[in-house]
C-alpha cells in the first residue's frame, strides 16, 4: 500500500486508492499516468487520466467485442472531434466507468464516453483516456507520483 | 401639402430582439465556418435560444464538440434539453452531456490487487505483443490475438472476466 493511504482515507479527505503505472504498453515513449478500471461492470481496461482530455475515450474495438452499447443509457452522434490533430466522427455515451480500489471504497463515475465510429479498414490506434469533463469534473482526485498512487473521493 | 408617409411595415410576431437574435446567428454560424472560437463563445452566450430552432442550438453543441469546449457544450445541452424537450438530438445531448455523477461501488480488494499483478505481468512482457490484444488473469497470461474478437471466449463474461486484465499493445 502506498505511503499515506491510511491517513488520507481516515482523514476522509479520500475514499480509494489504486496504483498507477507510468506507461501505457505499446506507447512507451511518454510518461503518463495508467489506471485500470472496469466499463460498464463487464471489461477490465487500463486508461490514461488526462485532465487535458475532455471526455473519456474508448477502445471501439472492446465497445463492440462487448456489447457495451446494451450497457449505455444515452447516446449523441457527433458530426466531429479532433484527437491529436485528426478528426473523427463516432459517438458519445453515457456509462459507468469504475475505479476499483485496492484500498479504500471504489467509486463509480457515470461518464462521458467517446467511441469513434471507424471507416471500413481503419485501425484505432488512440489509446483509452479518462477525461476532465466526461470523468474527473465532480469527484475530488490526488496523485502522488512518488508512490505512483491514485486517490479518489466523491467530491 | 405633403405626401402622407405610409407606416413603418411591421412583423407583428417578431419582435425586435428576435431580429437581433437572427443576427447573431448568422454571426455566429459565420464564427463556427472561420472556426473562430473566441467569437463563437462570445456570440452563443448573447443569444436568446428561446427564440430559436433545435437546430441552431445543436450546431453551436456541434461546434462546441470539435473545439473541444467541454463545459460550453455541457451548458448549451442543458439550455436544449429545457427548450426542446421533444427533440430527439437534443434530448440525446442533454442527456450524454450532463456532468459526470459519482457514487461509492461495492469494493473487492482481492480483484483489484489480482489485476494489478496482471497489470505487473503486462508491464514486463507486453514488448512481446505489439499491434496484439492481450488477455491476462491472476497475474499470467491468458492468450493473446490481433483481433479481440478471438479472445472473447476465452476471456468468457461475468466474473471471469471481472478477473481479466484486457490491452491492445499500440504499435
Amino acid at each position: 500500500m502506498a505511503r499515506f493511504t491510511e491517513q488520507l482515507i481516515a482523514s476522509e479527505f479520500v475514499q480509494g486508492m489504486t496504483l498507477f503505472r507510468t506507461h501505457y504498453y505499446g506507447s512507451e515513449q511518454f510518461n503518463q499516468i495508467v489506471i485500470r478500471v472496469t466499463v460498464a461492470g463487464k471489461v477490465e481496461i487500463r486508461a490514461i487520466v488526462d485532465s487535458g482530455a475532455t471526455w473519456c475515450i474508448l477502445d471501439p474495438v472492446t465497445f463492440v467485442a462487448n456489447n457495451l452499447e446494451e450497457q449505455a443509457e444515452y447516446l449523441f452522434d457527433i458530426v466531429g472531434w479532433q484527437i491529436r490533430g485528426h478528426r473523427y466522427t463516432g459517438r458519445l455515451f453515457k456509462l459507468d466507468v469504475r475505479l476499483e480500489a485496492e484500498a479504500g471504497t471504489s467509486l463509480d463515475v457515470q461518464a462521458t464516453v467517446f467511441v469513434p465510429t471507424l471507416q471500413p479498414g481503419e485501425r484505432w490506434h488512440v489509446p483509452n483516456f479518462i477525461g476532465l469533463d466526461g470523468f474527473l469534473l465532480n469527484i475530488r482526485f490526488a496523485v502522488d507520483p512518488a508512490e505512483n498512487a491514485f486517490y479518489f473521493a466523491l467530491a | 401639402m405633403q405626401e402622407r408617409q405610409p407606416p413603418p411595415e411591421t412583423h407583428p410576431e417578431t419582435h425586435p430582439a428576435a431580429a437581433d437574435s437572427t443576427e447573431l446567428i448568422a454571426r455566429m454560424d459565420a464564427a463556427i465556418a472561420a472556426e473562430d472560437g473566441p467569437t463563437f463563445v462570445r456570440l452563443v452566450r448573447e443569444i436568446d435560444w428561446s427564440q430559436h430552432t433545435a437546430e441552431d442550438l445543436l450546431r453551436a453543441i456541434d461546434f462546441t464538440i470539435w473545439m473541444d469546449m467541454g463545459r460550453l457544450a455541457m451548458e448549451l445541452a442543458k439550455k436544449g434539453g429545457e427548450l426542446f424537450p421533444e427533440h430527439e438530438r437534443a434530448r440525446a445531448a442533454a442527456h450524454v452531456l450532463t456532468p459526470p455523477t459519482a457514487r461509492l461501488a461495492p469494493t473487492n480488494h482481492e480483484r483489484a490487487r489480482s489485476l494489478r499483478r496482471s497489470d505487473e505481468w503486462l508491464s514486463e512482457h507486453a514488448h512481446a505483443y505489439v499491434g496484439q490484444w492481450v488477455a491476462v488473469r491472476h497475474g499470467q497470461l491468458l492468450g493473446v490475438a490481433p483481433d479481440l474478437h478471438d479472445l472473447m471466449p476465452l476471456i468468457g463474461e461475468g466474473e471471469d472476466a471481472r478477473w481479466t486484465l484486457v490491452h491492445r499493445v499500440l504499435g
